[in-house]
């Protein structure tokens, strides 16, 4: 092992708690070696991030390190403040998941950027600015001489993330720790996010460990995959073995809860047709403006239809539109033109009785269940409210007898009616979600994201219960979804969204399989597969259509 | 066993502080049993006893009125008016700040800039001064002024929260099911900005106290021979270089009231503020 860059042993952290200790990690150990890529995998509340960032002590105060953290043969667990001050930003750089809140507001990139180069070079103020233009160039931020006196906010989310990392390039670092640099970006955008990782490391032969939930972008940039649960280190692994033969049972139960595009041969059927339960016929949708400004225009010339029965996926990126227009078909916002139809009812007046008559035929499930529940409330208050909001059933004791119904038919304790949301896991809540948009038994179901916002395995189990419910009741519904794969196991008809207009629409094995439009097509080649040859296979493609 | 969120908010000086409320409390419903004399019977030939006078505890007055039965009776004027005037303010302003956050718009403008900053510009004690003026002195008036005036800080408040809280999904989804206007401001929304509203409860009775003695102290409170921590005070400073007991007494009380007050205002907002977890 003498020839790692960065090498743990045995490394524990630990939270206090009041008196006591809390331990979140047990004897981890891995290494990297120069110029390595190695993930670091994990669902929530494996200790990844806790392990990343212990290395170089970015933990809160009231933590505890033990073990051996070797950075090229130094120990970092008892190194002092100002050497680890060194290190950071010049031998290690870390860059975050969100790159808002990572950046200040009120400073322009510039600013960040001359400010990390002159805290480790002491050079003059011109020199910098020429360096910071020129590191922004090689992450490829578009026209740098402009964008480097812009403030975060006026960027995209990739152009932050570029600039996040031109600053942690700026002092040619040996390691760069990437935490969950993607997670919040959109699909195209977090291709080419990787797609830079991987070509800076080419050119400065600086290692990477990048931690990440997502198998697909392990299987893209990594070189070694650590897989950790609950603190511990499960396996450690190179890649393609990894994914061919993994040893431990919990990484082939993570490999297998990955949905995958393209593995579903067995699309949902078309139910037959009938009189659809939701149609929209050539909608707009606008956000109203401030006074006297006019609204914004979220969707236009939205035509969809929603057959009894059916589960439409409705895809697209950040600001498609996708969410604006599940929340008109909930009346939760007028419809600016156009003609909304719920259950052969014209709604799009929104007046009194036409969103009466939508609450009772449509129900909603949201994205996060953590924010979507009522903490003050219970769970069994919670799931039985629409009954009383919206059919009037008064009874105490008639509600509590249908939240433990409706427990039960999620798979959850009738007794947990009394509980609150925040004693429950993120997965539980969801289905805590569901029960309650099953609570009036609607003919149609939006649900907007209703599972991105969780663990893969746990996203598996709510999917699953999802389509039984589905099947179970019949219900048709309207699944929003940013991940193809997902829309893949559960729709039969797919609809994609760009820039508040559909780009393409049709049975889900045509749009996903054959895409008729270059879009959809790059919305599919973005997405990371769970596959290491196939990615690099990808990559490699990619490269040539560059280069 | 207490939480121990609660227990980390609760101090030792806190606890203290928590006992002098509690005692005042006992004090206030038992002021007959406790007192050891008539607050209202004078006796001119006992006039001015300094404290530690044999059954006169805390001395006497310039009337030769018991000190410390006074300051018993007048806690119950004095908690009577704080706790309603703080009940009146909370309940005007948590409404007032709760319709301007949840409708906004015209709502908002109405409520909030047109109520509440127009009652801001005005100072405490020259709104206390007309009020008095038209109603006269008495419990009454005390209430319904200083209520009045203490509401722009609830309102603020809730107004502020609401704005936050409105825009959360679980709001959006009681709209979604369906849940009337009126459910949802008053069982979605109002439950989950209540606990900043309970904190400034606590902190304006420890206000209303001081507002309340001072106004008493210029004569516009309760009036007199109903004794009153603020009077007794106005009283006392006549004799204040001869005899300092008559005033130093009831100043302490009310400092000591106003303190314990504060205190526990902060106690709750450690106990009530999720944030407040990892703040040691």
């Amino acid at each position: 092992m003498s020839g790692s860059l960065l090498q743990l042993e045995q490394v524990e952290v630990s939270f206090r708690s009041g008196k006591s200790w809390k331990q979140v990690t047990y004897d981890v150990s891995f290494d990297i070696a120069p110029g390595e890529t190695v993930a670091l995998v994990g669902e929530s509340g494996s200790g990844k991030s806790v392990t990343a960032m212990s290395i170089l002590d970015l933990l809160p105060a009231g933590t505890r390190r033990s073990g051996r953290i070797l950075f090229a043969g130094e120990d970092l667990v008892a190194a002092d403040e100002s050497r680890l001050r060194q290190i950071r930003g010049s031998d290690v750089a870390v860059i975050f998941q969100e790159p808002m809140t990572a950046l200040n507001p009120v400073y322009t990139i510039g600013d960040h950027l001359l400010e990390a180069i002159r805290s480790h070079a002491d050079v003059p103020k011109e020199v910098a600015r020429t360096r910071a233009v020129e590191l922004l160039r090689q992450v490829h931020m578009p026209d740098p001489e402009t964008k480097i006196d812009h403030y975060p906010h006026q960027l995209s989310g990739g152009q932050r993330q570029r600039a996040m990392i031109a600053m942690a390039m700026s002092c040619e670092p040996k390691l760069l720790i990437a935490d969950e640099p993607t997670t919040a970006l959109d699909v195209t955008v977090q291709a080419e996010i990787l797609d830079l990782i991987v070509e800076l490391q080419r050119r400065t032969g600086m290692a990477v460990l990048i931690i990440t939930h997502d198998m697909g972008v392990v299987a893209d940039v990594a070189d070694r995959v650590v897989v950790m649960r609950e603190g511990r280190v499960v396996e450690s692994q190179p890649v393609r073995s990894l994914f061919n033969t993994p040893e431990a049972d919990y990484t082939r139960e993570l490999l297998e809860a990955v949905p995958r595009l393209g593995s579903h041969a067995d699309v949902a059927a078309p139910p037959p047709p009938g009189e659809p339960v939701l149609s929209l016929q050539d909608v707009a949708i606008e956000y109203a403006g401030a006074w006297r400004k006019a609204g914004f225009r979220a969707a236009e010339g939205i035509d969809l239809d929603i057959a009894p029965g059916e589960i439409i996926g409705l895809v697209g990126e950040s600001g498609s539109g996708k969410s604006t227009i599940g929340r008109a078909a909930m009346g939760l916002l007028p419809v600016a033109a156009g003609r909304l139809t719920v259950g052969g009812r014209d709604v799009s007046a929104g007046g009194r009785t036409d969103l009466h008559h939508i609450r009772r035929h449509v129900s909603m499930v949201f994205q996060d269940p953590a924010s979507s529940l009522n903490p003050r409330r219970t769970i069994g208050q919670s799931i039985t409210d629409p009954l009383l909001w919206t059919q009037g059933v008064r009874s105490r004791a008639e509600r509590r007898r249908r939240a433990a119904e409706l427990l039960d038919m999620v798979r959850l304790p009738g007794a947990w009616v009394d509980r609150y949301p925040h004693e429950l896991s993120g997965g539980q809540r969801q289905r805590i979600g569901i029960a309650r948009a099953l609570a009036t038994k609607p003919a149609l179901m939006v649900a907007d994201e209703p599972t991105s916002a969780l663990d893969v395995s746990v996203q598996a189990s709510v999917l699953e219960l999802f389509t039984q419910l589905q099947q179970e009741l019949g219900f048709s519904s309207l699944f929003i979804s940013h991940d193809l794969s997902v829309v893949e196991s559960l729709a039969s008809r797919v609809v994609v969204l760009r820039q508040g207009h559909i780009v393409e629409q049709g049975p889900t094995l045509e749009v996903l399989r054959s895409p008729r439009e270059d879009y959809t097509r790059a919305l599919i080649a973005a997405a990371p597969v769970p596959d290491p040859d196939v990615q690099a296979e990808r990559r490699a493609r990619r490269a040539e259509l560059v280069g | 066993m207490l939480p121990e969120r609660l227990r980390a908010a609760m101090t030792p000086l806190r606890w203290v502080a928590f006992g002098y409320v509690v005692a005042v409390l006992v004090v206030v419903v038992a002021a007959p049993v406790f007192a050891p004399h008539d607050p209202l019977q004078q006796d001119v030939s006992l006039r001015l006893l300094p404290p530690g006078t044999e059954g006169y505890l805390l001395g006497t007055d310039e009337l030769g009125r018991d000190i410390l039965s006074r300051l018993m009776y007048g806690a119950r004027v004095e908690l009577l008016i704080a706790l309603g005037a703080t009940l009146l303010a909370m309940v005007l302003g948590t409404l007032v700040g709760l319709a301007g956050g949840y409708f906004g718009g015209l709502v908002e403008v109405l409520t909030m800039r047109v109520g509440v900053d127009v009652l801001l510009a005005f100072p405490p004690i020259i709104l206390a001064l007309l009020a008095v003026t038209l109603r006269g002195p008495g419990a009454g008036t005390l209430i319904i002024a200083m209520g009045v005036l203490f509401a722009p800080t609830f309102a603020r408040i809730t107004y502020g929260q609401t704005i936050s809280v409105k825009r959360l999904e679980y709001v959006e989804a009681a709209t979604a099911f369906g849940a009337p206007t009126t459910t949802r401001m008053f069982q979605v929304v109002l439950p989950n900005v209540s606990a900043p509203i309970i904190v400034q409860f606590s902190l304006t009775i420890a206000n209303a106290v001081l507002l309340e003695s001072g106004l008493s102290y210029l004569g516009l409170g309760v009036v007199p021979p109903t004794p009153s921590w603020g009077s007794m005070v106005a009283q006392g400073q006549r004799y204040l270089a001869t005899e300092p007991h008559a005033l130093l007494v009831p100043g302490a009380v009310i400092v000591l009231t106003i303190l314990a007050f504060g205190l526990l205002g902060d106690a709750l907002r450690q106990w009530l503020d999720p944030k407040s977890r990892s703040a040691r």
